[in-house]
């Protein structure tokens, strides 16, 4: 313990990352969630339970539909991973991004009306309603709630993580929140399934986790809304306020992109430490991230530790991993290559009694010694001979985001929910000025970052609470900080909520009332969607005690898995009427499968087995899997009986209520 | 020739073409036995593929040719600014972000369904009695028979 403390406080810059206040922050809005929640319980006392419950009443109006939709699409991936990889691999990643700008108009133009109106002539609550109802198939509507339900499971699990350790990377370095870690610590030691975990990580889930599932099992599906244009509002704020912050930083936007054409990538390399004054008594610890000066060289050279290593007592080479299977002399780093950035960063070396040599340099396998490489496409990159983007892969984001967001079933019951077509095409427009706002000041922010901030290439998640500790430190006000952390932990929240609530539909509806019990009195259904939405955030809770690892390959496996499986059969049972039950099916199924042989190959082939996705051609399994679906479903459909007049009437003739509509006037 | 598909896009390039579409497939479906709610929600779906084809002709055309650096990167070439932006970033990414931002201003006030349909929707709502009940849709004796086939 005491060579911790020794280290902690010998390394600069370990002050809480929201200057104390990212706690309170945290706090007030918690607060705010579960008001929400109380508030729409409110409502179910004047209106029906479970169409309240899971769709609101279908009288979602203009603010709740654009701002839900919007914020569960951007989940924690937009507030950490995307700033890392534009931290990383520069201005190129403008164009992975790319594909947002025609998301709102594809993901709810595509689908919405239709949808919406398939779903108020059926009466549907949910997607395997909408499924089993066309076809009249109860086979159809119960092979579709298994596979949501299957995906959701996996992709919560997840979820929670990912929820839990941004709260934990933010809350890290609060002192308000190493009491209460270092307190539950001793009660953990104690229960068989949380020995060996990290106790600050649970800390953050259970909190996390609690909240989560409190305001959603409460407050159902109006909460969620309400609680995502909440979240909305907070994420557009946390980045319109970052944005000036930074380019008053950084001296101008043109001042930053110029000193980016002159940047060269860092070099990878292996370091070894020793101490240098006699062996002490107590071992010294070398966090990662810090930075040291190459001893003896005949230039100044700077590194950045990437992991953390330990000099154990009495001797003197430091080591990684000790205590684990495979302690090594070699700690990894990153090498400055660029001499403003090294002349920088030069006073911020640790001045401890350290040799430090390096044992071997690996050049990035694009970009290296190249200048500009951070302005152009396909953007430097450590591992990829050919760059972060060849083009083929671009063309394979700009598929995938536009129309991977228009098959998930989230998204689809939120075009279920709203109460008119005019809300429809408002939303789709104040969507994508919202798109605008978030993802090209997003760009501009973490291009930035790499001038203000060199060497997170170490750990790049951190880069969106450094520029917030940054940013809102060169302004004199701490607070902001906390503000503008506020914003990813939004995000998460309002990803998870809308899944938990599709699992616990999917369960309550779609099995329980239409399988069994059709004629389930209100209050026992009340009662069980209560249950079962507790139930399923719990062992999902549960279950991200020990995560599975490789957690953002499984978020993706798991969303581009639902898109692959409905996207195929939802649009064609919504726009052709010769499409029939033996197509649907035909169609969910070689999307799934297409998709998991796919995962299954790259899974294979990864050398530690990681889950990974195999992309014959630069194509994701998404793609891939999406046009097999489609010439599946179309052929089969083809090569079967079509389906009866009375059915197609039903879906596609003209309403036999309304009369004198003159509507036709604008085809 | 990259120039040519993209400078379309502002101008809404796609109605046209869409409404071609349209009649050719409805006369084929038979116009009067369909929906023309399905007609009109067809019709926005064919503008919203067209839409999509050409932000995804602009931008990936304009990355390719200004924003790909086949010249082993020589800066001076890079340097060249937009707003503190790289062109290519500019022309190939925020511009067209912008022009769709205005087109859809157009799709969503000017082209998809107004509130027309409200009266027809709620009328529809109050017919109905029940969740799950499938209004208009009798029952198929046996059901698609088809179904069976996995």
């Amino acid at each position: 313990m005491s060579a911790a403390v020794f280290a902690d406080a010998a390394v600069p810059g370990l002050v809480p990352a929201g200057g104390g206040w990212a706690i309170w922050f945290f706090a007030i809005y918690i607060a705010a969630v579960l008001l929400v929640a109380w508030l729409s319980n409110r409502l179910y006392r004047s209106s029906e339970f479970l169409s309240e419950y899971f769709l609101g009443s279908r009288s979602l109006g203009l603010w709740a539909f654009a701002l839900t939709f919007a914020a569960t699409s951007s989940s924690g991936g937009s507030f950490i991973g995307f700033p890392a990889l534009v931290y990383t691999h520069g201005w190129a990643v403008g164009l992975w991004i790319g594909g947002y700008m025609i998301v709102p108009i594809v993901a709810m133009g595509l689908l919405g009306n239709r949808l919406n109106q398939v779903a108020r002539r059926t009466q549907a609550i949910t997607l395997p309603d909408v499924l089993r109802d066309r076809f009249h198939s109860p086979v159809l509507g119960t092979t579709a709630t298994g596979l949501i339900a299957f995906f959701m499971v996996f992709n919560l699990v997840a979820q929670f993580k990912s929820g839990s350790v941004i709260l934990q990377s933010l809350l890290q370095d609060e002192p308000l929140f190493q009491h209460a870690s270092r307190a539950a610590e001793g009660l953990l030691r104690s229960l068989p399934l949380t020995a060996g975990v990290d106790p600050g990580y649970l800390l953050c889930l259970v909190v996390f986790a609690a909240v989560v599932i409190l305001y959603t099992a409460y407050g159902g599906f109006r909460a969620v809304v309400w609680t995502d244009v909440m979240q909305g509002f907070v994420m557009l704020g946390g980045v319109l306020l970052l944005l000036p912050l930074t380019l008053w930083a950084v001296g101008g936007l043109g001042a930053a992109t110029r000193e980016m054409a002159a940047m060269t990538p860092p070099d990878v390399v292996q370091l070894r430490l020793s101490r240098v004054d006699d062996p002490a008594d107590e071992r010294l610890l070398i966090p990662k991230n810090t930075w040291l000066q190459v001893t003896e060289a005949e230039r100044v050279r700077v590194v950045r530790t990437e992991e953390a290593c330990e000099v154990p007592a009495g001797q003197r080479v430091a080591w990684v991993g000790l205590g684990g299977d495979t302690p090594s002399e070699r700690v990894t780093g990153f090498e400055l290559t660029f001499a403003p950035h090294i002349e920088r960063q030069l006073p911020q070396c640790h001045p401890w009694p350290l040799r430090v040599e390096v044992v071997s340099v690996r050049p990035y396998a694009y970009g290296a010694g190249r200048a500009g490489v951070y302005l152009t496409a396909p953007g430097p990159d450590e591992n990829k001979w050919n760059g972060f983007l060849p083009i083929s892969l671009a063309i394979s984001f700009y598929f995938m985001w536009t129309f991977s967001t228009a098959g998930q079933p989230s998204n689809m019951v939120r075009l279920m929910a709203f109460d008119r077509p005019r809300t429809l095409s408002r939303a789709i427009f104040t969507v994508s000025v919202y798109y605008t706002l978030i993802y090209v000041p997003l760009l501009i922010i973490f291009c930035c970052a790499r001038v203000l901030l060199p060497g997170w290439e170490t750990e790049p998640d951190r880069i969106m609470p450094e520029m917030a500790r940054l940013t809102s430190a060169l302004a004199n006000a701490p607070w902001l900080a906390g503000l503008l952390l506020a914003a990813p932990f939004a995000a998460v929240m309002s990803t998870m909520d809308s899944f938990l609530l599709m699992i616990s539909s999917a369960v309550v509806r779609d099995i329980y009332q239409r399988n069994f019990n059709p004629e389930a009195s209100e209050k026992v259904i009340k009662r069980l969607t209560y249950a079962t939405t507790l139930l399923v955030g719990g062992v999902a809770m549960l279950a991200a005690v020990n995560p599975p690892k490789f957690l953002q390959n499984i978020i993706v496996f798991t969303g581009t898995g639902l898109s692959t499986t409905f996207l195929v059969p939802v649009f064609l049972l919504l726009y052709w009427p010769r499409f029939n039950l033996a197509g649907a099916l035909a169609g969910i199924w070689t999307g799934v499968t297409s998709h998991a042989v796919l995962y299954a190959i790259g899974t294979w082939q990864h050398p530690q087995r990681q889950i990974t996705a195999y992309e014959p051609g630069g194509f994701h399994p998404f793609i891939c899997g999406t046009v097999l679906s489609l010439l599946a479903a179309v052929a089969v459909t083809w090569a079967t009986r079509p389906p009866t007049r009375s059915l197609v009437q039903a879906y596609f003739g003209p309403p036999s209520l309304t009369s004198g509509n003159s509507r036709d006037a604008d085809l | 020739m990259w120039a040519v598909v993209g400078f379309k896009a502002p101008a809404g390039a796609g109605i046209p073409h869409a409404r071609t579409t349209v009649r050719l497939e409805s006369s084929a479906d038979d116009d009067g036995m369909l929906d023309p709610a399905f007609l009109r929600a067809r019709r926005e779906m064919l503008v919203v593929l067209a839409l999509f084809g050409l932000a995804l002709g602009w931008t990936i055309g304009f990355c390719y040719w200004l924003g790909y650096d086949a010249t082993e990167g020589e800066p001076t070439e890079a340097l060249s600014l937009v707003l503190g932006l790289p062109t290519w970033v500019f022309v190939g990414i925020v511009l067209p972000w912008l022009i769709i931002d205005l087109v859809a201003i157009w799709f969503c006030f000017y082209f998809l369904a107004d509130d027309v349909a409200d009266d027809e929707q709620v009328g529809r709502r109050d017919e109905r009695d029940g969740p799950g009940r499938v209004a208009g849709a009798p029952r198929e004796a046996g059901g698609p028979a088809n179904g069976r086939a996995l």
